[in-house]
């Protein structure tokens, strides 16, 4: 055990040594998780604000003059253009209107994400609206008809889901990202200079010649890694909870307009768990931890150098996000219990249900268990890779 | 020339038909190819001895050192230690001597005390014991007390390679294993690190196996020489012996006329 620490407490020296090491996997995420999550909704919450509070030019053909009325009501400065998608695709103008035959034809730029042209068209789609409903009004009222008639009964969504899915927000689907982002990125800077730098400085054969059964150097190292990984998760989470909640007080009005308007993007969320949810996400992460970190460092081992065991293990790094990637759809499966048996898929499954507070008993123990067996087979994959000799002086 | 007790007949080291072979596999589905790196190579050296290898690049000297540190396992032949047997005994021989490489590999973020002391402490020495005795050593050294602290990386090379040695002798060994300690160091430091392994020899009686290219290094500190080419030891004996039995005046033309080969790089001078 004295081994073990003795080396995991050497290879953290040499990183605190690294200040470039520590201010990026440290000191940077504190501070770019907030920005990450709540720079561009705040950004989209702004925009969208003052492209409602200010007036907008939008090309129009042949539109009436009550229409045209209507517009400058919403804010929107209607301007005569020869060629309405040309003017909108050359950006004269942020969306045009055509009225030919009773029909309206609207142009705006509603590909490639959030773009200012869309809110245009959602203001003037709302004008047009309000000038329609008010032009049937007066109809109906001309033939004594009420307007109760175009509403027979009122529709009313409202979201069942439970307080911690709703809590959640965009957490769920972010927690394991961030959790396999910053497991990886934190510890890889000490899996390499473990592994790989310790063969390309040569230092490896002086520690392999020391009285050290290799179990224990193997685990002194992993324990180091391990160390790295969860101060940088924690860093990331700590930026993620504190700046969060500095940045939700200071633009406080700006996030609760957001979330009145209907269409406005999920907010950060925030998480409502009782002691055991934290326990088990906790101990997921951990187990997860050791998985990636006993992989990381068969890579770095068998890797020559620095920059090989970079370029092995950043494949590593899409491998594990693909399973993220799908559990955007997670809620179009119906979840098999053996799904918790897959590697990297178990883990960002169960974090997401544990989140959603849907998690069930069965689900986690696969997880955590087959979790657990990955990160055996992977160390003892680790350490016969440390008893190679073609592997060791593979350099 | 160096001769030693001649009363002194105890063996430190004894190899006898040593051979290692490589295999790699050529192309990812190819065939394995083998390369014998040792064939059949046969030595002992008495306690309190210096014995030089000489040998080109690709003699040979570098798998030698390592088998002997315990880092390779023998294809063949046998080698015993101190009493002890390799591969059985690898545990209690590691614990009895210190290896140098070529190339003063360190931690060069961490200061020469921090290097020592994690050394030290690998080797079962207790933290209190191991600063002291790398401080002793760090003076030994003639390093200022204030550069104790200074990263590694901050270092001439020479210095560094002194601190490598001065690493394998934390734990006093009794058998010192040295693979090329003073290749790519400069006249000075070469010099610097001769007369420290003549000094730590006078001082403690080490037995010390060296490697290296450089045949006047071989002739001022070894008792006795060896010449390794293509995997095997071609001639031993003292300098003078070799020169005799090769009919030359010096070292490297009784090195070229026994073994058909140049040492092909890194002779300096003393």
């Amino acid at each position: 055990m004295n081994e073990i620490l003795i080396i995991a407490r050497k290879e953290l020296l040499s990183v605190v040594r690294e200040r470039r090491v520590l201010f990026t996997t440290l000191v940077l995420p504190i501070f770019v998780m907030p920005l990450l999550m709540f720079g561009p909704i705040l950004l989209f919450g702004n925009v969208a604000q003052k492209t409602q509070e200010s007036v907008q030019r939008v090309g129009v053909v042949g539109v009436p003059v009550e229409v045209l009325e209507a517009l400058k009501r919403a804010k929107v400065e209607p301007v005569p253009v020869a060629n309405p998608q040309e003017a909108v695709q050359n950006r004269e103008v942020q969306a045009a209107l055509i009225y030919e035959n009773g029909r309206y034809t609207l142009y705006g730029r509603l590909s490639g994400g959030a773009t200012q042209s869309a809110l245009v068209v959602e203001k003037v789609q709302g004008a047009l609206r309000a000038y329609k409903d008010q032009v049937v009004a007066e109809r109906l009222r001309a033939r004594g008809i009420g307007t109760e008639l175009l509403e027979p009964f009122r529709l009313e969504i409202e979201d069942a889901s439970r307080e911690q899915e709703r809590a959640a927000g965009l957490f769920a689907f972010l927690i394991p990202y961030f959790l396999v982002l910053f497991i990886q990125t934190g510890g890889m800077p000490v899996a390499v200079d473990a592994t790989a730098g310790e063969k390309e400085k040569g230092t490896l054969e002086a520690l392999l010649a020391a009285p050290v059964p290799l179990m224990q150097i193997l685990l002194g190292k992993g324990l180091a890694v391990f160390v790295m990984s969860l101060l940088s998760t924690l860093a990331a989470m700590t930026g993620l909870l504190l700046g969060g909640g500095m940045l939700r007080s200071a633009f406080s009005a700006q996030l609760q307009a957001l979330q009145r308007e209907e269409n406005a993007p999920q907010l950060g969320g925030a998480l409502a768990l009782d002691p055991l949810g934290y326990l088990s996400i906790l101990v997921t992460a951990v187990l997860f931890a050791l998985l990636v970190i006993a992989l990381m460092i068969s890579l770095g081992l068998y890797a020559r150098s620095y920059k090989e065991a970079q370029s092995y293990m950043s494949p590593l790094m899409l491998v594990m996000l693909v399973p993220i990637l799908f559990l955007q759809f997670s809620d179009f499966l119906k979840l098999q219990d053996w799904f918790f048996v897959l590697p990297f898929v178990n883990v960002v499954l169960a974090i997401d249900s544990i989140v959603k507070g849907m998690v069930t008993v069965p689900q986690l123990g696969i997880t955590w268990a087959s979790t657990l067996v990955f990160a055996g087979l992977a160390l003892y994959l680790a350490y016969h890779s440390f008893r190679r000799e073609d592997v060791v002086f593979r350099n | 020339m160096l001769i030693l007790n001649p009363t002194q007949t105890e063996l430190a080291i004894e190899v006898s038909d040593l051979k290692k072979v490589f295999r790699k596999r050529e192309g990812l589905f190819g065939p394995l190819k083998e390369e014998w790196a040792l064939k059949g190579v046969s030595f002992h050296v008495r306690k309190g001895e210096t014995y030089a290898l000489l040998g080109p690049n690709g003699s040979g000297k570098s798998t030698l050192i390592r088998i002997l540190s315990t880092l390779l396992t023998p294809d063949g032949g046998t080698v015993r230690m101190l009493g002890y047997r390799l591969p059985e005994d690898e545990a209690k021989l590691r614990r009895k001597m210190g290896r140098v490489s070529v190339d003063a590999a360190f931690y060069k973020k961490l200061s020469a005390r921090e290097n020592l002391l994690y050394a030290a402490q690998l080797y079962g020495l207790e933290p209190r014991q191991a600063e002291k005795r790398a401080m002793q050593i760090l003076e030994q050294l003639g390093l200022e007390s204030r550069r104790f602290d200074d990263p590694l990386e901050e270092m001439s090379r020479g210095m560094q390679q002194k601190i490598s040695i001065a690493r394998a002798l934390l734990i006093n060994p009794p058998l010192l294993l040295l693979d090329e300690p003073t290749t790519g160091l400069d006249p000075k430091s070469r010099r610097d690190v001769q007369a420290f392994l003549e000094d730590l020899r006078a001082r403690q009686g080490t037995t010390i196996l060296l490697t290296t290219h450089d045949m006047a290094e071989a002739e001022r500190l070894a008792h006795r020489i060896g010449f390794l080419a293509h995997g095997r030891l071609v001639a031993e004996g003292t300098a003078d012996e070799l020169k005799r039995r090769a009919g030359t005046a010096d070292l490297e033309e009784a090195f070229i006329a026994l073994t058909g080969e140049e040492l092909n790089d890194e002779a300096g001078q003393p």
